[in-house]
């Protein structure tokens, strides 16, 4: 097992600003060619976990303060984000952050430089991206800024995709979209796990989608994993059902809980 | 009409140099979110280098490869003695920072090629010559003419490099640009080194109208007015709000001028940036601030 994980973190502690906890012993394997999803609410510690693997923590003043992180074997705690990406580790961050003033096909462009391709290579790389993606080809020289949040994440996606990663760090990809686009991007994600073997560890709120496309996950709590398992078993366990998917023995959340929840997602 | 046509004309050119020492701060402010108050220093030290280099016996071509060559050192040097060590702090420390660069290259450059005004000589004469019947200075003509084929170099390089486009891409959202692997020490390095090529040519130009001295590095105080009208993260912003400023300055002290009593050049572009405070906070081509991270 450990030869042929992809990814292993084992009880990393984060801390921001030197006093600010973010995580407190998270540990987690993921074996190549799996999708892992990790659950919770606001604040739980799913973005500071994935930050840690990608050493994109250290640009926001945070600091893994013990434990390690392997990835395809190597020591990478260290590493900074730029060697990361190249060495086949990339994270797509929470709200996509598309660079706005730059074109759709310049956008993927430079998420390719990294691997500094022929023009062969970058024409063929995007070419591949455009084929998952339609209807990013359809809005090739449109400024990303002017494209739909589901394009936008679709062209998150695709840039970080085109430097051919083993391992995509996913952050709330459903964050702010319509259900079919959330369902569309998923598709798109279990794809490219199917047809490519990248590996995906994926942050979500919105329990329910990530359990039916992932095949294991962990529930974060105050920065701590407070179960794991097997996505399949975890959507028909009581207490997660209860908890994160809204649905409880005595049928669905309290109208007010449930309002709360969409009005907290909606705004960050 | 053609004396109208021969101030704004007139004004019209010089504002190219204001343009010129207000591009170098924003090539900087969008790459590192950084208002660097060092540039002025920069530009006297690059046209300093060069001159001095000049007097050395070197002609004129080598001496500005040469003052190029130390300009990228010094960008190598600042990003690593300043930008890598403070990433992450307020824009105000950033601030500081470039401010006490500021005193430590002019102290640098005079301590090491002396305080007294030098000539500089580019070949071109001040003379005006006529073009139609509108009189034109034939030196204004060449400094606009540098200044439109640097601008248009820059444009290639943004827009049609790898390095152009990852260096946009830092401008416009520097988390996402670590995120996908740019190097961001790198694209720190380029740019400082570009704007401080940028500077030499900058510093050449006013060096050879009004002589290479300390008072160079008070073009800065020129570049200001032209930065709040054009806006700070806008390289088009720059280039129009430099033809403004130059244009009115020109046009108010020919015809307000003398209903004032004269001498109104030094303040005026402070004036007409005040009004566009009031109308245009973010200046004609600002954006939103960038964030650094
Ligand atoms: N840049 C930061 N600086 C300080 N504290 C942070 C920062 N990012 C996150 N935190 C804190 O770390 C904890 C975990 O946050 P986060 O990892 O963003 O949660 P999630 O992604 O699950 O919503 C929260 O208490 C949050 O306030
Ligand atoms: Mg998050």
């Amino acid at each position: 097992m450990t030869t042929s994980s992809i990814l292993r973190v084992d009880n990393i502690h984060v801390i921001y600003d030197q006093v600010i906890l973010g995580a407190r012993g998270i540990s987690l394997e993921l074996p190549e060619g799996r999708i892992h999803a990790l659950l919770g609410a606001n604040g739980a510690g799913k973005t500071t976990t994935l930050k840690a693997i990608s050493g994109l923590i250290r640009a926001e003043r945070g600091e893994v303060t013990c434990g390690s992180i392997h990835f395809a074997g190597h020591d990478v705690l260290k590493s900074d984000p730029a060697a990361l990406v190249s060495q086949g580790l990339v994270q797509v961050l929470e709200g996509r952050h598309c660079f706005a003033e730059l074109d759709v096909d310049e956008n993927l462009r430079v998420g390719a430089f990294v691997r500094t391709p022929s023009r062969a290579d970058l024409r063929r790389g995007l070419e591949r991206i455009y084929t998952y993606f339609p209807r990013l080809a359809e809005r090739r020289r449109s400024r990303a800024g002017y494209l739909s949040g589901g394009e936008q994440q679709m062209l998150a996606i695709g840039r970080a995709l085109i430097a051919s990663p083993r391992l995509v760090l996913l952050d709330e990809p459903s964050m702010g979209l319509a259900p079919q686009i959330v369902i569309e991007i998923f598709e798109i994600v279990r794809r490219l796990n199917h047809e490519e073997g990248v590996s995906f560890l994926l942050a979500e709120q919105n329990a329910a989608i990530a359990l039916r496309y992932s095949d294991h996950a962990h529930i974060l709590e105050n920065g701590r994993i407070a179960g794991s398992g097997p996505s399949a078993e975890l959507a028909e366990r009581d207490d997660v059902r209860a908890s994160y998917l809204g649905i409880g023995a005595e049928g669905r959340r309290s109208f007010r809980e449930a309002r709360h929840y969409h009005s907290r997602r909606r705004e960050h | 009409m053609n004396f109208f046509l021969e101030t704004l004309i007139g004004g019209l050119l010089a504002g190219t140099m204001y343009s010129l020492v207000a591009i170098g701060f924003v090539l900087i402010y969008k790459a590192s979110g950084v208002f660097n108050f060092a540039q002025g220093a920069m530009l006297l030290f690059a046209a300093l280098n060069c001159v001095s280099l000049q007097e050395a016996g070197l002609p004129f071509p080598a001496a500005v490869l040469a003052s190029v060559s130390i300009m990228i050192v010094l960008a190598l040097a600042i990003e690593r003695a300043v930008l890598r060590p403070l990433v992450g702090r307020s824009q105000i420390t950033l601030f500081m920072a470039t401010l006490g660069l500021s005193f430590i290259i002019e102290g640098l450059a005079q301590g090491l090629m002396g305080a007294e005004v030098r000539a500089l000589d580019l070949g071109i004469e001040d003379v005006p010559i006529t073009i139609g019947d509108i009189m034109v200075s034939q030196f204004d003509l060449f400094a606009a003419a540098t200044a439109g084929i640097l601008v248009l170099v820059l444009a290639l390089l943004f827009n049609k490099t790898r390095i152009g486009v990852s260096l946009r891409a830092v401008a416009d959202d520097t988390r996402a640009a670590l995120s996908i692997g740019i190097n961001l020490n790198r694209i720190w390095q380029i740019v400082w080194a570009v704007a401080g090529i940028v500077g030499l040519v900058a510093g050449l130009l006013w060096g050879a109208r009004q002589g290479v001295q300390f008072a160079l590095s008070l073009v800065v105080l020129k570049a200001l007015p032209v930065l709040i009208i054009g806006g700070f993260t806008s390289i088009g912003g720059a280039i129009a709000g430099g033809l403004i400023v130059g244009a009115a300055e020109n046009l108010a002290e020919v015809y307000a001028g003398p209903l004032l009593g004269g001498g109104i050049t030094p303040w005026f572009a402070y004036f007409l940036a005040l009004a566009f405070l009031y109308v245009r906070p973010a200046g004609l081509f600002g954006e939103r601030a960038i964030e650094r991270v």
